[in-house]
C-alpha cells in the first residue's frame, strides 16, 4: 500500500526527517511514536501534499504510483485521508456543503456517480449518529464553535464518508476525553478491513489501548530508530522515551 | 507634479464650452444649472488633494474625450441576462431614454414615471423640484446638475405595495465613448414600500463615461430595498451618487454590488431626517485586472432613535484597488443612536491594494457607535484542509471567497431579486483566473 524510501524533508531549510524507510502493507495498522519534535507531523503533511515541506531526497509510492506527483486533492480522491491533529475552521462554509462537496468530489474523481441531496442527507445522518455526533454540529459552518471533541469526530465522520484506502490519523487522541476517546477509537476501528491500512501518529500508547496496531515505529531525530510489536509501545510508556536513549523534547 | 497633468480648471473651461454648445439640446432647469456652473467654478473638480476623493484619482478620467452617443438600435435580447426576472424595466439606452426596450404595465395608480428629460422640459423658472443633492459637496454633483439631459423620474403614490421590482437599466451601446449625466428622482410615499434595482452594463467594450446622480426621498413608513448593480465594461468610467432623504420610521435597504468599469466610484449619503428611520447599506466589490472601485459613505443622523449599519466587502485579484471611506455623523438631537460600520477585503493577489477610512463624527452622548476594518488574504490552511478532502484548488478557493461574501445576502428575501445577484457573483468567482497560490 505505502512504500517510503529514504525520505529525506527539510522545512525552511531545515532537515526535520532524515532518511525515513517504512513500509505499509494492505490491511495493516501501523502506530509510529516518538517524542515531541521529532518529524512525525511532517510526515503527516508530507503524505497528504501541503506545501512547504520539500522532500530533498527519497521516494514515496502509494499503491505504485508516485505520491509526491500528486496534488493535494488527487491524494484524497486515490484514497488517502488525514485526519487532522488540529482541524480547521472555515467561517462561512456550511458543512453540510462542504461533506457533500467533498464526497462527491471524491466519488468523481474514482468515476463514481454523485450522491443526490436526499441520498447524501441520510447517508451523513446515519454516520454521525453512530459517532454521537449531534445533527445540529452540521448546522454549522466547518469546525466553527466545535469542541476539541466534536472536531475530532468531525474528522472521524469524514474519514468514514469518504472511505479511504489509507488513513493517517495524527494525534487523533490528543485533547479527548476517555468517554470521545472510545467513541472515536470505534469509528476508527468500524473501518477497519483486510483492505485497507491505517497510520496512526500519536505521542502516548494511550490511543493504542483502543486501536490496536499491528506494528509500533518509533521516530526520532527524523528517523524511524526502532521498529517493533504493539508491546513495543506499552514498554515505551512504561519506561519513557528517555530510556530507549531518546530525548524526551527534540528541538524541532 | 508632472507637466502633463491636465489642470482641472482647464476642465471646466471643456465642461463651460461643451455646456455652451449642448443648451439647447439640454432641457430646463437653467437655474439649477446656473448655480452649478457657479459652483464648478469657484471650487472646480475634485483632485486628489481634495480629501474626500485622495484614494481617487479622476485625471486619466479628465484627460479622456467623449463624443455625443449616436442613436443605436439595440435589442432587448442583447442585455436579457440582466433583465431581472418578473420586474418592470425602464431602459436607458447611451443616457436617453427608450420607450421601446422599456416595460412598465401594471403600475397604474400605484406609481407614475416619466423621463427626466420630459419631465424638465419647460421648468425652466424655478428649481423644478426641491433636490436633496449637495452640489457644493467635492465631487461630480455639480457637473451632472450643470449637464444632466435624461434620467428617471419615478413616484410612488402614498400607501401601495409594488410586489414586482422595478428596474432602471442603462445600456451602454457597442464601442460608445459617450460622456452621460443622468439623474434619477425617486419618491416612496407615506407607508409604500418597493423594490428598485439600477442595472449599469456594457454591450461588448465601451469608454463610456457615466455619471449619475439618484435622490431618493422615503416619506414616513416608507420601506425601499434599493440595489445597484454596476458591471459595465472594464474600460469605461461610472461615477454613481445617491442621496437619500428618510422620514420618520422610513427603511431604506441599500445594496450596491459592482464589478464593471475601469474606475468606478459609488457614493452613497443618507440623511436619517425623522425619528426612528432607519438604513442598512451594504456593498460588494469585485474587481480584477487594473480596476478601481470607490464605495464612499456619508450616514447623517439628524434626529434621535435612528438605525445605521454599514456593511462592505472588497474581493480583490491581480493589480485591482479598492476604497472605502465610510462616514458616520451624529448630531447633538440624535439620542438613541445606533450605528455600525464594517468593511472587510479579501486580497487574492499580491498586487491588489484595499484601503479603508472610518470617519466617526459624535456629537450626541447616549449612542452606540462602532466601526471596524479588516484586510486578509485567503486562508491557506482553510484550503489546505478543502484539498485534502479531496476537494480541487479552484472549487476549494471559491468556497471560501464565496464564505466571505455570501453572508452580504443574508437577510434579503429568497427571491429572483436575490438570484439575480447571486447569479452574478457566482460568475464573477468562476471567471478567477487558474489557481495561483499566493506565495
Amino acid at each position: 500500500m505505502l512504500l517510503i524510501n529514504n525520505l529525506h524533508v527539510s522545512v525552511q531549510g531545515k532537515e526535520i526527517l532524515r532518511g525515513v524507510n517504512l513500509e505499509i502493507g494492505t490491511g495493516e495498522v501501523h502506530a509510529i511514536m516518538g517524542p515531541n519534535g521529532s518529524g512525525k507531523s511532517t510526515l503527516s503533511y508530507v503524505l497528504s501534499g501541503r506545501e512547504g515541506y520539500d522532500v530533498t531526497e527519497g521516494e514515496i509510492l502509494y499503491n505504485g504510483k508516485n505520491l509526491l506527483e500528486l496534488d493535494i486533492h488527487e491524494r484524497a480522491g486515490e484514497g488517502l485521508f488525514l485526519a487532522f491533529q488540529y482541524p480547521v475552521e472555515i467561517p462561512g462554509v456550511s458543512s453540510m456543503n462542504f461533506l457533500r462537496t467533498s464526497l462527491n468530489s471524491v466519488r468523481g474523481y474514482r468515476g463514481e456517480k454523485e450522491v443526490s441531496a436526499v441520498d447524501f442527507l441520510k447517508l451523513v445522518r446515519e454516520k454521525a449518529r453512530s459517532l454521537g455526533m449531534d445533527d445540529k454540529l452540521l448546522q454549522r459552518p466547518v469546525n466553527v464553535g466545535f469542541s476539541g471533541g466534536e472536531k475530532k469526530r468531525n474528522e472521524v465522520l469524514q474519514m468514514s464518508l469518504l472511505e479511504p484506502n489509507l488513513a493517517v490519523l495524527d494525534e487523533t487522541d490528543s485533547g479527548l476525553d476517555i468517554d470521545a476517546l472510545k467513541v472515536v477509537a470505534d469509528g476508527v476501528n468500524a473501518l477497519r478491513s483486510p483492505k485497507r491500512s491505517t497510520l496512526l501518529i500519536t505521542h502516548y500508547q494511550r490511543l493504542l489501548g483502543y486501536i490496536v496496531p499491528d506494528f509500533v515505529h518509533v521516530l526520532a531525530k527524523g528517523k524511524i530508530a526502532t521498529s517493533g510489536s504493539k508491546e513495543l509501545a506499552v514498554e515505551l510508556e512504561k519506561k519513557g522515551y528517555g530510556a530507549f536513549g531518546f530525548d524526551k523534547t527534540e528541538a524541532a | 507634479m508632472s507637466r502633463t497633468q491636465l489642470h482641472p480648471d482647464s476642465r471646466i473651461e471643456y465642461h463651460e464650452s461643451y455646456f455652451a454648445a449642448l443648451r439647447d439640446q439640454l432641457p430646463g432647469a437653467s437655474i439649477l444649472r446656473k448655480k452649478a456652473m457657479e459652483v464648478l467654478k469657484r471650487d472646480g473638480l475634485p483632485t486628489r488633494r481634495t480629501e474626500t476623493w485622495k484614494y481617487t484619482d479622476l485625471r486619466q478620467l479628465f484627460r479622456s474625450e467623449f463624443r455625443p452617443a449616436a442613436h443605436n438600435k439595440i435589442k432587448r435580447d442583447a442585455f436579457e441576462s440582466y433583465i431581472v426576472e418578473g420586474s418592470h424595466s425602464i431602459v436607458f439606452v447611451d443616457g436617453l431614454f427608450s420607450a421601446s426596450l422599456s416595460c412598465l404595465e401594471g403600475l397604474a395608480g400605484k406609481a407614475e414615471f416619466e423621463s427626466l428629460a420630459g419631465f424638465l422640459n419647460g421648468k425652466d423658472d424655478r428649481d423644478p423640484w426641491p433636490s436633496i443633492v449637495d452640489i457644493e459637496k467635492a465631487g461630480l454633483a455639480a457637473l451632472n446638475t450643470l449637464l444632466m439631459k435624461d434620467g428617471v423620474v419615478f413616484k410612488i403614490a402614498d400607501g401601495v405595495s409594488i410586489d414586482r421590482p422595478i428596474q432602471f437599466i442603462f445600456v451602454m451601446s457597442e464601442n460608445s465613448a459617450a460622456e452621460m449625466h443622468l439623474r434619477n428622482l425617486v419618491t416612496v410615499g407615506l407607508n409604500s414600500q418597493a423594490t428598485i434595482i439600477q442595472t449599469y452594463i456594457s454591450i461588448g467594450q465601451s469608454t463610456s463615461f457615466c455619471n449619475v446622480v439618484t435622490e431618493l426621498v422615503l416619506e414616513k413608513d416608507a420601506y425601499l430595498r434599493h440595489i445597484i448593480h454596476q458591471d459595465s465594461s472594464d474600460s469605461s468610467w461610472h461615477i454613481g451618487q445617491v442621496a437619500a432623504r428618510l422620514e420618520s420610521r422610513a427603511h431604506l435597504n441599500n445594496f450596491v454590488l459592482s464589478s464593471g468599469a475601469r474606475l468606478a466610484r459609488s457614493e452613497i449619503s443618507v440623511d436619517l431626517n425623522d425619528n426612528q428611520a432607519d438604513c442598512s447599506l451594504k456593498g460588494l466589490a469585485m474587481v480584477r485586472g487594473r480596476q478601481h472601485c470607490d464605495n464612499t459613505t456619508d450616514v447623517i443622523h439628524h434626529k434621535s432613535h435612528c438605525r445605521s449599519s454599514q456593511s462592505y466587502k472588497n474581493v480583490l485579484d491581480d493589480y485591482s484597488r479598492t476604497v472605502f471611506q465610510g462616514r458616520i455623523f451624529v448630531s447633538p438631537n440624535s439620542q438613541k443612536t445606533d450605528a455600525h460600520q464594517m468593511s472587510r477585503n479579501l486580497l487574492l493577489s499580491r498586487g491588489a491594494n484595499a484601503d479603508s477610512k472610518p470617519e466617526l463624527i459624535i456629537h450626541a452622548d447616549d449612542v452606540k457607535c462602532s466601526h471596524g476594518a479588516a484586510v486578509g488574504e485567503l486562508d491557506q490552511d482553510a484550503l489546505f484542509y478543502l484539498k485534502t478532502r479531496g476537494i480541487d484548488g479552484p472549487t476549494a478557493r471559491n468556497m471560501i471567497v464565496h464564505a466571505f461574501v455570501s453572508d452580504l445576502l443574508e437577510g434579503m428575501p429568497e427571491d429572483h431579486v436575490k438570484e439575480y445577484l447571486k447569479r452574478f457573483i457566482n460568475s464573477w468567482l468562476r471567471d478567477i483566473k487558474q489557481f495561483k497560490e499566493v506565495a
